[in-house]
């Protein structure tokens, strides 16, 4: 997943605003959560900035895949460890008395919850892949010590 | 539904909840908790609680006797089964001579801080031969690692360190290789790394390099710790110059002994035998080591099992000289216990589901949750403490 520096390194940096952003950079932070498209930026679109239009077109390839990405479990790698449910920064901010202090959901339909020993996928609308300011966040996934959750496009 | 202590592993998770779904429990936990019963029997026929009661009282009278186990029962009834062995003149054991004993020991000359403590405020944590993915498998989410509370609001991301210091690359290691503020530090003998410590402590290069970035990362904070393993245990040859390491560098140490109630056992030994060991024969008024094992076991004419399966959890050595001995088990779950032909086995209540204390790897009693409604398929039993009074009081 590129990062904001990453994609405001290629853009023409010249704040011009055709976009309708004040900046390059926050026009940069919108195209990861998908709230903007590189068609929006013009001059980025003439010759001059042809390379690196390549360079960034390829790099988010991975965002527009995403966009059709599920979560998934594979129930049978799952050994109920809770790091994805504690570590998910949607649970965070919505259960910060329990979930968040390493203690059982108590939130009504998580995204994620330890069920029979293992991790159950409640409401995967809260899912911070989906949605209008949808981000690629890879969070639960990169602190499964099982490689129990893959993302669809992975798979 | 009613929340309940699970007791699968010494992290004893508080906030199991348990009814038709069992929520928040670990796999090992689940497994504990909805694993298959056991059944009162006398040689191998379905009885009912009272006549095993008696038959078992007729089996230990006048033999010499070994209880083992323990570890997975209340402090409680360990008290009963230390008053057991006592009226018996019996050798108690669990399992802390073989694994896990040595760690409980060096904690108690060591600092060390509660889990709740290091939950709030835990910067640097070292997981040291210890993989608790197996072991313990919420230890990371629940207190040391993932949890954003107290001083450690912005998460493992930007406010915790994770080191996993192994001989092999374990699920743990491999989380903190991945993670942007951690690191795996690859060990062939854990004295190397200590020594590493050491050198580093007096600004000089060791055989690991990266001891100097963890010291410089343990003074952003003041809690910072040690998460000691079985593999620490079993490596390490000079305990006295880890111990000075712990104490130079101002790492807390907590033993990640994963037996469920062990340090519960090693506290009531202390407290009844006057004696810090790891189990007692009271023939001979002497501490139990691992040296004395063989023959505690090849000696003894009858065996009590509570709360184990010796035949999963012991090297074979010991194992072995079971056979032929007259057996009675006290336990809740079917085992291979079983292999054993036991003369007796009285089906107890799980600890899970009963009243009493435990003690938490770091030393923190907790008190066990009830279960107020049995299912049917829990039936009726009386918990490991009844079960030892009601044969204390025959
Ligand atoms: S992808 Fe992110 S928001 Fe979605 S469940 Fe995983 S951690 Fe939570
Ligand atoms: S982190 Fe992985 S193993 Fe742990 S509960 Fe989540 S899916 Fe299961
Ligand atoms: S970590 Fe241990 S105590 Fe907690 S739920 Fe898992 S087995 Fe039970």
């Amino acid at each position: 997943m590129p990062s904001p520096m990453e994609i405001y390194k290629l853009l023409p940096k010249t704040n011009c605003g055709e976009c309708g952003e004040k900046t390059c950079m926050s026009f940069a932070f919108k195209i990861i959560s998908r709230e903007k498209k590189l068609e929006e930026c013009k001059p980025l679109f003439s010759p001059k900035f042809e390379k690196n239009r390549k360079k960034l077109e390829e790099m988010l390839e991975i965002v527009k895949k995403a966009e059709e990405t599920g979560l998934v479990v594979n129930e049978e790698l799952c050994i109920g460890c809770a790091n994805c449910v504690v570590s998910c920064p949607v649970h965070v901010e919505k259960d910060p008395y329990n979930a968040a202090m390493g203690r059982g959901i108590k939130m009504e339909n998580p995204i994620l919850r330890i069920e029979n020993g293992v991790v159950k996928v409640v409401e995967l609308n809260l899912c911070r892949r989906y949605g209008k300011n949808r981000t690629l966040c890879i969070v639960c996934r990169e602190n499964c010590p099982t490689d129990a959750i893959s993302f669809v496009e992975e798979m | 539904m009613q929340e309940i202590v699970c007791t699968g592993c010494s992290c004893l998770c508080d906030d199991v909840v348990y009814g038709d779904t069992v929520y928040h429990a670990c796999r090992k936990g689940y497994r504990l908790l909805t694993g298959k019963k056991e059944e009162n029997s006398v040689n191998g026929e379905k009885t009912d609680v009272y006549r095993a009661l008696k038959a078992a009282r007729d089996v230990i009278d006048g033999k010499k006797l070994l209880i083992f186990g323990l570890d997975n029962v209340t402090c409680e009834a360990q008290e009963l089964a230390l008053k057991l062995a006592k009226d018996f003149n019996a050798a108690i054991v669990d399992h802390s001579a073989l694994s896990g004993g040595k760690l409980l020991e060096l904690s108690e000359r060591l600092d060390s801080v509660s889990l709740e403590k290091f939950r709030d405020e835990g910067y640097v944590s070292i997981y040291w031969g210890a993989n608790p993915h197996n072991s313990i498998p919420r230890l990371l989410s629940r207190f040391t690692y993932y949890p954003r509370c107290g001083k450690r609001q912005r998460g493992y991301e930007e406010d915790r360190f994770l080191v996993v210091a192994d001989v092999r690359k374990s699920e743990t290691a491999k989380l903190a290789e991945k993670s942007k503020t951690g690191l795996f530090i690859r060990i062939e003998k854990d004295d190397e790394l200590v020594d590493s410590f050491l050198k580093a402590l007096n600004g000089r290069a060791g055989k690991y390099p990266e001891v100097a970035r963890i010291l410089k990362e343990v003074e952003k904070a003041e809690v910072n710790a040690v998460f000691g393993g079985s593999g620490l245990c079993s490596g390490l040859k000079d305990f006295d110059k880890f111990e000075d390491v712990m104490k130079k560098s101002g790492l807390y140490f907590i033993p990640a002994t994963s037996k469920t109630n062990m340090r519960g056992f090693l506290e009531t030994v202390a407290e009844v035998t006057g004696c810090r060991c790891y189990g007692y024969d009271f023939e001979r008024g002497a501490c139990l080591n691992l040296k004395d094992l063989p023959e505690v076991f090849a000696c003894c004419e009858a065996v009590m099992v509570i709360g184990a399966d010796p035949l999963r959890t012991l090297p074979h050595e010991l194992s072995k000289r079971l056979a032929g001995k007259v057996v009675v088990a006290i336990n809740s779950l079917k085992s291979l216990v079983r292999l054993l032909k036991p003369k007796v086995t009285i089906a107890s209540t799980l600890s899970a589901f009963s009243s009493g204390t435990m003690v938490r790897l770091d030393g923190v009693k907790v008190e066990l949750k009830e279960l107020k409604e049995m299912k049917e398929s829990e039936g009726k039993t009386l918990s490991d403490e009844e079960v030892l009074k009601e044969l204390l009081s025959m």
